[in-house]
């Protein structure tokens, strides 16, 4: 997400800054625990007095950040998870950008069920407000289905300890395993299962893909991903393009992916709230993103509302392919 | 000895001076109080500064 952010502050300022000031980003290492996040955030807040908060990574970690924001009214612009606590409007200086994790699950859910007629579902999710968000969308989704899943199993936050979990969805042989972890446990738990079952995989956004794939190598193969922002390949969508120069100005040596993009993104929402207000205050910023009719970042289109701090609604469904690229389908048909 | 008609002007001297003193001090606090309301923190003349809390080590680095 840094890297993303930078990459777009670094374009703008390379252009004179905004108003004429230059964008700065103070980055706090937080190693995905909750209470690092909030110190984090507090000192970020309260000492260096930083102007807002983006691109915060996790969902129990923005659980714990967030609510110190909103009561400091300090803006906590585009977090990096879907989790469901974070579309509530009551949050007044939450701006999301992307999808959320239960539409992410409803997705993954309608082409099960539709391409495959699949009925045996598996979860594995993290045991923190992550993993049951995602679990509550994948619920509820096969619900609507009349549908409820084979097996729920976890691992704890920070471990790959999947084992147990690995042990018992193995046990009900489900014919999908949906995932709401990161990268390295995902990827542990399906060199795993493979060896026991061969069920489709599929995982959220968050997962990390491009880490993923280096996790796993040639096993990578056929997993699926839901995405909510543009593949870092699409050309077809400008803002893309703007991304991809922008990273190699930035940093000619950085990979392309999923997450930097989203980063990027981020920053370009910031830039479009900080030109909208020469004399900038934080509720200018913020009333001029949560009130815009339509926000366009160069063919990414965000859409907020009095009651939607959510911009995007957009899932894309993707396969890794025997290549290790992440592409994108329609359907998980003939994919398998 | 002291004539009391000396002292009186005295007193009041000190008296003005700490009532100018503290009223200079209290305009001054509230000029920083309101100055602090109408800048955001973290907007200067030449620059914006933003924070972010993420993972950079540990076993999600990669999403940081």
């Amino acid at each position: 997400m840094r890297l993303g952010i930078e990459a777009a502050f670094s374009e703008q300022n390379a252009s004179g800054g905004v108003h004429g000031r230059m964008l700065e980003l103070i980055s706090m290492d937080d190693r995905y625990e909750p209470s690092f996040a909030y110190a984090n955030t507090r000192t970020l807040i309260a000492k260096e007095k930083v102007f807002g908060l983006i691109g915060e990574v996790g969902t129990p970690t923005s659980r714990s950040a967030a609510p110190l924001a909103d009561s400091e009214a300090v803006p906590f612009l585009a977090p990096f998870t879907g989790a469901g606590f974070l579309r509530d409007p009551e949050l007044k200086t939450v701006v999301n950008l992307r999808a959320s994790y239960a539409q992410e699950t409803e997705h993954m859910v309608e082409r099960l069920t539709a391409d495959l007629g699949v009925t045996r579902v598996a979860v594995l999710y993290q045991n923190d407000s992550y993993g049951q968000s995602g679990l509550n969308g994948v619920i509820d989704a096969l619900d609507r289905h009349s549908l409820k899943p084979v097996a729920t199993w976890y691992y704890e936050r920070n471990t790959s300890a999947v084992k147990a979990a690995v042990f018992h969805i193995s046990e009900a042989n489900p014919e999908a395993v949906i995932m709401i972890g990161a990268y390295q446990p995902v990827a542990n738990a399906i060199s795993l299962l493979r060896l026991d079952i061969d069920p489709i995989f599929l995982a959220v956004s968050f997962v990390g893909s491009n880490a993923l794939v280096r996790e796993l190598g040639e096993e990578a193969t056929g997993v699926f991903i839901t995405q909510v922002v543009p593949l870092p390949d699409d050309h077809d969508t400008p803002v893309v393009t703007e991304y991809l120069a922008a990273l190699q100005s930035f940093n000619a040596n950085a990979e392309p992916g999923f997450v930097s993009l989203e980063g990027y993104l981020a920053g370009r929402l910031a830039i479009f709230g900080l030109k909208a207000c020469k004399d900038l205050t934080r509720s200018c910023f913020l009333n001029a993103l949560q009130h815009s009719q339509s926000i366009d970042l160069s063919g990414v289109r965000l859409q907020y509302g009095p009651d939607d701090n959510q911009g995007s609604d957009d899932v894309i469904l993707t396969m890794i392919d025997q290549q290790g690229r992440i592409v994108r389908t329609a359907s998980l048909e003939g994919n398998k | 000895m002291k004539n009391s008609n000396t002292e009186l002007p005295y007193l009041k001297r000190v008296t003005l001076a700490v009532l100018v003193t503290g009223t200079m001090l209290v305009v001054a606090f509230t000029q920083e109080l309101l100055g602090e309301e109408q800048v955001s923190p973290g907007v200067f003349d030449d620059r914006v500064v933003f924070g972010q809390s993420a993972a950079f080590t540990g076993p999600a680095q990669a999403l940081g």
